[in-house]
């Protein structure tokens, strides 16, 4: 049946070819007639019912046919409904069966089914990953990703040691998608079992290293979800990071900025500061000003999260200068959609209430449209009072009048406040809006009036002069207002400044003695306090009110009114039957009552400086939220600034040590030391070009071995000088050049030749050079001028392997181009490694986390045993450049090493002599391989020279 | 960072869902719902909701609520740019975001949420990527697919992009004819006080492209004025260096429509707004129950152009009942559940002398109700073809890289942005 159409899905039986009125009972055999053509109808059609069994059974039936077609319709349904929410666990077994499926879309919507239902179905689900591990072994990059992302995904703790597995493999894959999917998988491991931290430590260290755009801001993710604070780990990678920035996908350029935020602040010193001790010198750590200025243009992103990123980074890291780029950026941002418009909005609101004169430029942007949502309304109000100054105060002041009379009475009301605001922090405009404000209360708003009086009130508390009229005025106003907070604000008003309006006070009370009982609690509340205030103050008019007050509360329904006409009776109104304690607190009532009080303060939500990094979730909701890495401060002294550095210029002073001992062998090498220009700028520390370590003994009891003193030291042995022929001088008349590896580890990935150039001619030979055909790339010799015969010249070279073992083409001329003949040269995989020197616990680690297909395993040559142990050593030494590991077992030998490319792989090798074994661990399983059959014959070379 | 994703539409009805850590119960979203029913209005919600153990980020976009939920701290505007992101991919596929579109096409959108995120990290969100691993529906192709006997959606192969160091663009372009849209739209935003001042203006514009061309074209955009534009962003493939100093856009670009850069325009001194307005709105009257309305526009549109598609909206108080008016041109519309006039003029010839249309009559207003004692906004919206307010305009558009000649096309519109007349 073809693809072309799809059924609805009430009568899937159709798509069998199967007649409909069977279809509830022939559900297994779908081997029907299939010669007719389904009717089109749409794939993934919005009518999906809710699970029925029996139809999940046609599902099931489908899902089992030999047809693509079916099972992908099938799985089409499954997913629509997953979608939806519905649950279609009961499908797990025959979906999963499907996993092989050839069809790519077939298998994608297995994988998509896969992760969503294997927690709550782990036994099945393990039928699935054979399959993925195959597929982890598939020539196209896709496949191999996306069998890594689905295995990671499965949350099934039993498969975490072939999820490790696969993500070790996967981080040294040769295509950059599949890493950036391991990078990825870090998280989901980590989550399922936080115990695999330190493996997957060494994992991130070695995505960070990456130098691919798209591996870097994953593997900073990872980094970030793991261990943010192993800074360490970025020292060496900073420089990188801040080249390839630019050019990394948007959402990893927020997560690698967010990162280095909290770089900066640990390891440079804070510039503002700095400005301040020694003024004009350039303060800044060329490193720090790097990253500024590789961050800059990524103010320009599309992508506002950028924006932002770039903005805190400035705001937390950069010299104050800059703060003006800063808010221009941001308030573009504004522009965006709402939603990102009310986050900026509520940083930029944190940024005016601690720095307004960064923003007064601004101000027109924050005026408030009538379209704005309501939260981003309020926020705007809030940014204009912060920014309100003396001089922008008559502009503003009929900006916010303007809003006083919008239809949004929330925005009305906040703005009431704004103004209040704006008269409590500019003292000077305090008049001018009180007058505003009194003239706001003939509005017929009620809310914007109770909100006047509110702000009023507070005003008025500050205020020192003389407000009576104000006061009558808002105490004639009181009958009109229903709000019971606008009218509770009045009543305290009366009552605090009752001395000055002697006459309206006792009438209102009176008034309200009338109301009490239909008053809410707030007003009651005020009721009382004005009565007895009153009751102090013009005890001959007041004195009955406030009895009849006291006592209609006294019996009220609320126990915080019935609290406080009990708490204040006997002040203001004492009983004369009890004389003594009473009378002395009345003669201080009046202080206690009318004591002067303090003045609301009225500030913005951020008046105090957030401690949260500017633009993250926490500082947004004002909250701590896990995960959230606070923001360091600054340090007080200098961090030390080189380990930044990639290019060191002398080698690691441990290892210096180890080779110094190598006597007879110094002078040399302090000749040779001057050639390489650039050291090995890796953290194990090159070795030198003669006097590389070699085995330690641990059979100190035989006295044949000259090294059996030292047991545990690093000893030297000259290296293994194998000469290789590169052009003999019967195929070069006369022209013969040999190399050796001197086995020098250069920077990034290349590989120290050492040529010997010798004239078996008769005549001399001018101008010999060496140069590149093709293969990997070669640093040429320095051309030789002149050869006279007879003689021999050395040259180094340096060829970019890496750790592949492509040969390198040549092209050899001599007298002045009259001469040419063609060589390569191919590097045995010995040569292309690095010792690294360890403990034998590290080696026991991290050969232990490279098994299975990592490791290769094989017998010992027959031959081994005849050799002793140094010997055995030195035959390793010379087929592979790699340090033997000091403390392993006795019967077993060691030896640890890297290869050299820019990306060092761990090779680990393992002599058992008990059990004749001979194990390589090395993550690429072809160098694996290959060096375990180069080791094998070379011991067996050694043992036939014996 | 984000752990599951739902869409939600007007009716509080949660139609996708899509998790990508441990399953989160759609109970979540309770928390959204009394967002929901405490905002009057869907654009009200606030876009980052906090719950006891989790968060809510959501956007609002096409009668849809696309709601993330995170657990720990993320930067909150990487997660909102990514549901906008999202949209547009939705967009980008199926032509428009809406319910239906998105519950037509569940499976690829199922199948797209499942690329865009990994593990709750942006995997793939360039949909010139996207589009090479799931194909979007189209007509023609499902008909070759059929004879064919091709049956999958999905692509079995990386897209190269990925791996190339342009990895906006497509591999392996080629049309039969080659061309290149440039839309150079600038919107005012812009608030007029009550005398006809203007309170704040601003222009900002954008070029959206629509590129179709073959192979590996290296483009370079220069503008007459480039002083003008102010405040940049700029897609990615847009060289920082060369804007920096010629102020010209280089770039190699992606395969199909997609916006090369936003801009603010600088606009030093009085920005002429096209067209001018006068109104009386009162909600009082002596006579009985009634309001008074009555809008003038006055069109001032920049020589030999028109105001094209002017509509005014003023959303009036709960008090307003309805409205019994009488338009000159064009006609109007009152709408009783939100309270909204709509006067959509249509589009303006100033060369007729058609003069200046006006809309009047009375407000009918609610019988009880206090007279509202506020004064509503009214807010216009308009386009002007073939002019940019700022001035900008494009010089000219080289191609580098390839042999052919490509079809060049230029448009300027100009609308109205936030444009708001006080009363």
């Amino acid at each position: 049946m073809s693809n072309g159409g799809f059924q609805p899905y009430n009568s899937p039986m159709d798509q069998l070819g199967l007649p409909p009125p069977d279809h509830a009972s022939s559900t297994g055999s779908q081997d029907g007639d299939r010669g007719t053509r389904s009717s089109a109808a749409d794939p993934a059609g919005s009518a999906f019912f809710s699970g029925d069994f029996k139809k999940h059974d046609d599902l099931r039936a489908m899902l089992e046919s030999s047809k693509d077609s079916q099972k992908l319709e099938a799985m089409r349904r499954i997913i629509a409904m997953v979608a939806k929410g519905k649950d279609c666990s009961d499908l797990f077994p025959s979906v999963v069966k499907n996993v092989v499926s050839k069809n790519s879309e077939v298998k994608k919507l297995v994988y998509v089914y896969l992760t969503r239902y294997a927690e709550e179905q782990q036994d099945l689900a393990l039928l699935s990953i054979a399959t993925f591990q195959r597929a982890l072994k598939d020539p196209n990059q896709l496949i191999r990703a996306s069998a890594l992302r689905v295995l990671t995904s499965i949350r099934v703790p039993v498969i975490l040691p072939i999820q490790t597995l696969a993500l070790q493999d996967a981080v040294s894959d040769m295509s950059a998608y599949v890493r950036k999917t391991a990078a990825l998988a870090i998280p989901k491991i980590y989550s399922l079992d936080p115990e695999t931290k330190p493996q997957l430590m060494g994992v991130i260290e070695k995505l960070l290293a990456d130098k691919t755009t798209l591996v870097v801001g994953v593997a900073i993710q990872a980094f970030e979800e793991i261990c943010p604070n192993r800074i360490d780990l970025i020292h060496k990678n900073y420089r990188k990071l801040c080249e390839l920035l630019a050019d990394v996908q948007d959402w990893g350029q927020v997560v690698i900025i967010n990162m280095l935020t909290r770089y900066v602040r640990t390891q440079f010193l804070d510039p503002a500061q700095q400005n301040q001790k020694q003024e004009r010198q350039n303060p800044l750590d060329p490193d720090h000003e790097l990253l500024l200025r590789t961050v800059r243009p990524l103010f320009q992103s599309q992508n506002a999260a950028v924006v932002m990123a770039v903005a805190q980074l400035y705001y937390h890291c950069a010299p104050p200068g800059y703060m003006n780029i800063v808010i221009r950026h941001l308030v573009r941002l504004l522009r965006a959609s709402p939603e990102v418009q009310s986050c900026v909005l509520t940083s930029l609101s944190a940024l005016s209430a601690s720095s307004p004169h960064l923003l007064s430029g601004h101000l027109k942007c924050f005026y408030i449209h009538s379209t704005d949502s309501s939260s981003v309304k309020l926020v705007k109000l809030d940014i204009l009072t912060n920014l309100a100054t003396d001089s922008n105060f008559p502009v503003l002041l009929r900006e916010l009048q303007a809003y006083v009379s919008s239809p949004d009475s929330e925005l009305a009301s906040a703005a009431v406040r704004a103004i209040g605001r704006c008269a409590s922090q500019l003292p000077d405009t305090t008049d001018t809006c009180l007058n505003n404000l009194v003239s706001l209360l003939a509005k017929k708003d009620e809310s914007v009036v109770a909100e006047a009086i509110v702000v009023i009130k507070k005003l008025l508390q500050v205020q020192t002069s003389d407000h009576s009229h104000m006061i009558v005025d808002l105490a004639r106003l009181v009958d009109g207002i229903a709000i019971p907070r606008a009218r509770a604000s009045i009543l305290w008003l009366i009552g605090e400044y009752c001395d000055r309006i002697p006459k309206i006070a006792p009438d209102v009370l009176r008034k309200f003695a009338k109301s009490f009982l239909e008053e809410e609690d707030q007003v009651k509340l005020q009721i009382v306090n004005l009565a007895a205030k009153l009751c102090v103050c013009n005890p001959k008019q007041a004195r009955l009110l406030a009895q009849y007050v006291l006592n209609l509360a006294k019996y009220d329904q609320n126990y915080d009114i019935r609290d406080r006409s009990r708490f204040l009776r006997p002040l203001v109104l004492p009983d004369p039957s009890v004389a003594e304690p009473t009378l002395l607190a009345g003669k201080r009532v009046k202080k206690i009552l009318l004591a002067p009080k303090p003045a609301p303060e009225v500030q913005s939500r951020f008046a105090e400086k957030s401690p949260f990094q500017l633009g993250s979730l926490s500082h947004l909701l004002n909250l701590r939220l896990p995960g959230y890495q606070a923001l360091p401060d600054w340090p007080a002294e200098q961090p030390d600034s080189s380990v930044r550095a990639v290019a060191a210029p002398a080698p690691a002073p441990s290892s210096m040590a180890a080779y110094s001992r190598g006597g007879p062998k110094e002078q040399k090498s302090k000749q040779k030391q001057q050639q390489p220009a650039e050291a090995s700028l890796l953290d194990f520390g090159p070795t030198n070009p003669t006097a590389a370590p070699a085995a330690p003994s641990k059979s100190t009891s035989r006295p044949v071995d000259p090294f059996g003193l030292m047991p545990d030291d690093l000893l030297l042995l000259p290296t293994p000088n194998r000469m290789y022929s590169l052009v003999n001088k019967y195929s070069a008349s006369g022209l013969q050049v040999d190399y050796s590896f001197p086995r020098t580890c250069l920077a990034s990935g290349r590989i120290a030749l050492s040529l010997v150039f010798t004239n078996h001619s008769s005549a001399a030979m001018r101008h010999v050079t060496l140069q590149h055909a093709a293969g990997p790339a070669l640093q040429p010799p320095e051309p030789i001028d002149t050869l006279e015969p007879g003689v021999n010249t050395t040259r180094q070279a340096e060829v970019a392997w890496g750790d592949s073992t492509t040969a390198c083409q040549l092209l050899l001329r001599w007298d002045n181009g009259a001469q040419e003949i063609r060589a390569s040269v191919q590097p045995p995989v010995g040569e292309l490694l690095a010792p690294v020197t360890m403990s034998a616990q590290q080696f026991t680690a991290e050969s232990g986390k490279l098994k299975g297909l990592n490791e290769e395993k094989g017998r010992l040559p027959e031959a081994a045993s005849q050799l002793s142990d140094s010997d055995l050593a030195e035959a390793v030494r010379s087929s592979a450049n790699l340090v033997a590991v000091s403390g392993a077992p006795t019967g077993q030998l060691w030896f640890a090493g890297r290869s050299c490319a820019s990306r060092p792989i761990p090779v680990y090798v393992a002599l058992d002599r008990q059990a004749n074994l001979l194990r390589v661990h090395c993550e690429q399983m072809t160098l694996g391989s290959v060096l375990h059959r180069d080791l094998c014959s070379g011991i067996a070379a050694a043992a036939s020279k014996k | 960072m984000i752990h599951s994703i739902f869409f939600i539409n007007n009716s509080g009805d949660i139609f996708l869902e899509k998790h990508y850590k441990r399953v989160i119960p759609k109970s979540i979203c309770d928390y959204f719902f009394e967002e929901v029913t405490k905002n009057s209005s869907p654009e009200n919600v606030p876009p980052i909701i906090q719950t006891p153990n989790h968060i809510l980020i959501s956007i609002y976009r096409a009668q849809m609520h696309f709601v993330a939920v995170c657990k720990s701290e993320v930067p909150p505007l990487f997660v909102i740019e990514f549901l906008h992101r999202l949209a547009d991919i939705i967009k980008d596929y199926f032509d428009e975001v809406s319910e239906t579109s998105i519950k037509d096409n569940v499976v690829i959108v199922y199948e797209l949420l499942d690329e865009v995120l990994d593990n709750g990290f942006p995997l793939a969100t360039e949909s010139n990527i996207l589009k090479e691993l799931i194909r979007p529906p189209n007509l023609l192709r499902s008909l070759a697919d059929t004879m064919t006997g091709r049956n999958s959606t999905v692509s079995a192969t990386l897209p190269t992009g990925q791996l190339s160091n342009i990895p906006w663009r497509r591999s392996g372009v080629k049309y039969a004819n080659n061309e290149a849209y440039f839309d150079i739209v600038e919107e005012l935003d812009a608030i007029v006080d009550k005398f006809g001042g203007a309170v704040c203006a601003e222009v900002h514009g954008s070029i959206d492209c629509l590129i179709k061309l073959s192979g590996v074209p290296d483009l370079t955009l220069s503008f007459v004025n480039s002083r003008l534009i102010e405040d940049a962003s700029l897609h990615p493939c847009v060289r920082h260096r060369r804007f920096e100093v010629e102020r010209l856009l280089s770039f190699v670009p992606p395969d199909g429509g997609f916006r090369l850069m936003a801009y603010r325009a600088s606009c030093h001194g009085n920005l002429p707004v096209p067209l001018d307005l006068r109104h009386t709105i009162s909600f009082k009257q002596a006579s009985g129950n009634s309001g008074h309305l009555e809008l003038t526009v006055i069109p001032r549109p920049p020589s030999g152009r028109q105001l094209e598609d002017l509509v005014l909206t003023v959303p009036m108080p709960r008090a307003v009942s309805g409205a019994s008016l009488v338009a000159s041109a064009g006609k109007y519309s009152y709408d009783t559940a939100s309270r909204t006039l709509v006067w959509t003029v249509g589009r303006l010839d100033s060369q007729k002398g058609a003069g200046s249309p006006t809309l009047c009559g009375t407000l009918v207003m609610q019988t009880g109700a206090p007279v509202p004692d506020c004064r509503p906004s009214i807010l216009v919206s308009f386009s002007i073809t073939g002019w940019t307010i700022s001035g900008l305009k494009v010089n000219r558009l080289d191609l580098h890289g390839e042999k052919y000649k490509p079809f060049k096309g230029v448009k300027y519109v100009t609308k109205a942005g936030k444009l708001e007349f006080r009363t």
